[in-house]
């Protein structure tokens, strides 16, 4: 048997102007991708950033493969670079709708940013499909990490780090 | 139980994959739309990879020009096939500039090139593998990324692959990082396998055509089914599992 206990409450940022700042971080990013400005996509992160796209279960088992992972901007550099030189897909646009930003400082000037997200996606026929994500933000002396679950069929994202 | 279906089909490379004992790193699944046995084809099919995936093409990861081949690993049920090249081997054919071979068009340098730092998982020198078992599964070895992937029909012009990454439990820290950097080739964003769930697409819709009693043939050379040791240029994996597809569903 397991003992239940208190979930653990973060300390939510109540300093309007950092929300401010943190939530216009996030909506460039994601206008970044939206209006095929993907060459400033590596520039949200800092030169050691990891970034991690898993599923629900993956990250639930503690499992280090999900969707995609990154150390270092340069493997994101290369991500575009390769979609712009390289690989074969069908032209598609995304539409980002962004959930309310929760932020979190987590002490010694770390702070950390959840924000969900559905992403629209319409293919060259006008299908349009919609993928549920939730994202999570982590400032991690200038570290950034993502958690979503984009390819999970009817995916409804993962826990948070 | 898989031992004893998988042994006498896949021979050897089962038997080394499957030397140590296994850690499960991760796994997820796409859904493609297509039917299910395009994708089987995929699996089999030896030119694409050198013609659409870039990827494997600049970064001389699997190529036409290794020494590589397709062995038949079953000769009773001849359905069953192992793809395999040998990266070291790569006499860097001038056909691929000559023809500006959409897929060598890349700039050859990485950003991140710690990617691609792979050391020798066995001392066959073979650095690239795909082991198809008939009729859904296969067993992938790209570089140091071991995985094993399977596909089921969600209906007729719908298929969920799914994506089961591997280590070993004997793996370093630096082996499992590596294993786990690597799995970006692969899988539903893989900058190589992503290009597949695309293709699949394309060949499906152009299979079907645009009429409602239209439809597409296309034969390839060859009708035996005998294993290619020196050549991936051909047909005879494909030509095994419409074999197997054949005989099972009567229609041989």
């Amino acid at each position: 048997m397991t003992t239940k206990t208190a979930a653990k409450r973060d300390v939510p940022v109540l300093d309007p102007d950092l929300r401010a700042r943190v939530a216009d971080f996030l909506a460039d990013y994601a206008h970044a991708i939206d209006d095929d400005r993907l060459e400033e996509w590596p520039g949200y992160f800092t030169a050691d950033a990891l970034y991690h796209i898993t599923t629900r279960e993956s990250d639930a088992a503690g499992l280090p493969i999900g969707i995609m992972h990154c150390r270092g901007r340069g493997m994101l550099e290369d991500r575009i670079k390769a979609l712009r030189t390289a690989n074969i897909f069908e032209p598609h646009s995304y539409c980002h709708i962004l959930g309310a930003t929760r932020l979190v400082d987590q002490g010694a000037s770390v702070l950390s940013a959840r924000t969900n997200f559905t992403v629209t996606r319409t293919m060259q026929d006008g299908g349009t499909d919609a993928l549920r994500h939730r994202q999570i933000s982590r400032r991690d002396r200038g570290r950034r990490r993502e958690l979503g679950a984009p390819f999970a069929a009817g995916g409804a994202g993962v826990s948070a780090d | 139980m898989w031992k004893a279906f998988s042994a006498p089909r896949c021979a050897r490379s089962c038997a080394a994959t499957f030397s140590r004992p296994l850690k499960l790193l991760g796994y997820h699944s796409q859904i493609i739309h297509n039917n299910w046995k395009l994708y089987a084809e995929n699996v089999r099919d030896s030119y694409h990879a050198t013609l659409l995936h870039t990827f494997y093409t600049t970064f001389k990861i699997n190529r036409l020009d290794m020494d590589g081949g397709i062995r038949i690993t079953d000769a009773a049920q001849p359905w069953h096939h192992l793809s395999f090249a040998k990266r070291a081997t790569l006499d860097a054919a001038e056909e691929y500039k000559a023809a500006e071979v959409h897929s060598a068009s890349y700039e050859t340098r990485l950003n991140g090139p710690e990617l691609l730092e792979a050391w020798n998982e066995f001392d066959d020198g073979i650095t690239h593998s795909i082991q198809a078992l008939f009729p859904t599964l296969a067993i992938q070895f790209t570089l140091n990324s071991l995985a094993v992937r399977w596909f089921t029909p969600r209906g007729v012009d719908k298929t969920e692959l799914f994506w089961m990454y591997i280590g070993y439990e004997d793996d370093d820290e630096a082996e499992e990082r590596m294993r786990i950097m690597q799995s970006n080739l692969t899988g539903a964003a893989g900058l190589v396998s992503l290009e597949d769930g695309c293709i699949n697409e394309f060949v499906q819709r152009g299979t079907k055509g645009s009429g409602q009693s239209a439809s597409a043939f296309m034969e390839m050379g060859g009708k035996t089914v005998e294993s290619s040791e020196a050549s991936r240029a051909t047909e005879v994996a494909i030509r095994g599992f419409w074999k197997g597809y054949r005989e099972i569903m009567g229609f041989a």
